[in-house]
């Protein structure tokens, strides 16, 4: 294990990146589309599910297996800044360089709140949009985000319940070099 | 590294004698400026959760469970030299230790709305110690976000890594 990594809470090593042309290929994001859920290009090999729950717009119904749309961000120095102002964390390893590298990190690490955003944000863009319908939202940090890090979460519906219409997705944020920095969940409410 | 080696023993120690143990603060009160705020230093563009005056406009449902502390913010004795509050990771006030954040489990019960003064309960629950040599601590900590008015509005599993 590098010093630069953060310990996987079992004890293992962290997630090593994916050899390259596995399991993602980036996309460059557009220019101002930093943080712009990317919708399923027409012909796409996936089945990708933009938006769902049964809803007038919904292309194709929720499936176990199917891929949801992914969201793309590039949390800068700025954006940390500002993230961590709003949230009162003054934690040095987000913005002091020398002392994030006493802590055994590269340089400061991008917090683990914002990749929860992220991560909701994707859940939200599968919900049509309304960010109340994630209803729970849960990952594990496996390993640092600098500032400037190009970020994608994919996500694929892991099960539908019957009873509820309630959607359990699984979530996966990587690094363009594959490396995963968060793995998680969410369950999505049918709309009411 | 022999003082980093104490340093999490004494955490652990530490960190055990406080499993239990019910813990109290207020984080104020919902702003919806503030709220909205958050949303765009986290990079929402969707004008329910950046802009107050939009129809379907939402408190980010991240933003409380994301809040540190509230306002008035933190004298400056509360902080740990690495800029952590003293009291953020039970066990660890004055050890010279590495702090990271683990990962969250957020189950929401209700929407957290402008004007909810929210106060904050928190439990140390599980003290692990994980890998090879000395190793990592990971702390799991249970917290529920509310108002004395609309009862518990989120549930928290947050962990820490201490190293």
């Amino acid at each position: 294990m590098t010093d630069h990594q953060i310990p996987a809470q079992d004890g293992r090593e962290p997630d090593r990146p994916t050899a390259p042309g596995t399991e993602t290929t980036p996309i460059p994001p557009a220019p101002g589309a930093e943080t712009t859920p990317v919708r399923p290009a027409p012909g796409a090999e996936t089945t990708l599910v933009p938006s769902t729950l049964g809803t007038a717009t919904t292309p194709v119904p929720p499936v176990p297996g199917a891929e949801i749309a992914p969201v793309r961000a590039a949390p800068d120095a700025i954006r940390l800044l500002r993230f961590g102002a709003v949230t009162r964390n003054a934690h040095r390893i987000h913005y002091d360089a020398e002392f994030a590298r006493t802590e055994g990190l590269d340089g400061p690490v991008v917090m683990a709140q914002l990749h929860g955003c992220l991560l909701h944000r994707a859940a939200t863009a599968f919900a049509d949009g309304d960010p109340a319908a994630v209803r729970a939202l849960g990952w594990q940090n496996r390993a640092p985000a600098r500032p400037g890090d190009r970020l994608v979460v994919t996500g694929t519906v892991r099960a539908v319940d019957d009873a509820t219409g309630e959607v359990t997705l699984d979530l996966e944020e990587r690094l363009d070099d594959g490396t995963v920095c968060c793995r998680g969940h969410a369950v999505v409410a049918p709309p009411s | 590294m022999e003082a980093v080696a104490a340093a999490v023993d004494l955490a652990e120690q530490r960190a055990r004698a406080l499993i239990g143990r019910v813990e109290r603060r207020s984080l104020g009160v919902v702003r919806a400026a503030e709220a909205a705020e958050f949303a765009r230093a986290a990079g929402e563009t969707s004008p329910r959760l950046i802009d107050p005056d939009d129809a379907g406009f939402v408190v980010h449902p991240m933003y409380v469970v994301s809040l540190l502390r509230g306002a008035p913010g933190a004298d400056d004795e509360e902080f740990r030299p690495d800029g952590m509050y003293r009291d953020e990771v039970p066990g660890t006030d004055g050890l010279d230790v590495a702090l990271m954040a683990g990962g969250q489990d957020v189950r929401w019960i209700a929407d957290v709305q402008p004007g909810d003064r929210i106060e904050v309960r928190r439990t140390l629950t599980a003290v692990e110690r994980k890998g090879r040599g000395t190793g990592f601590l990971l702390l799991t900590v249970e917290k529920t976000y509310g108002t004395a008015e609309r009862g518990v509005l989120a549930e928290v599993t947050e962990r820490f890594i201490v190293r």
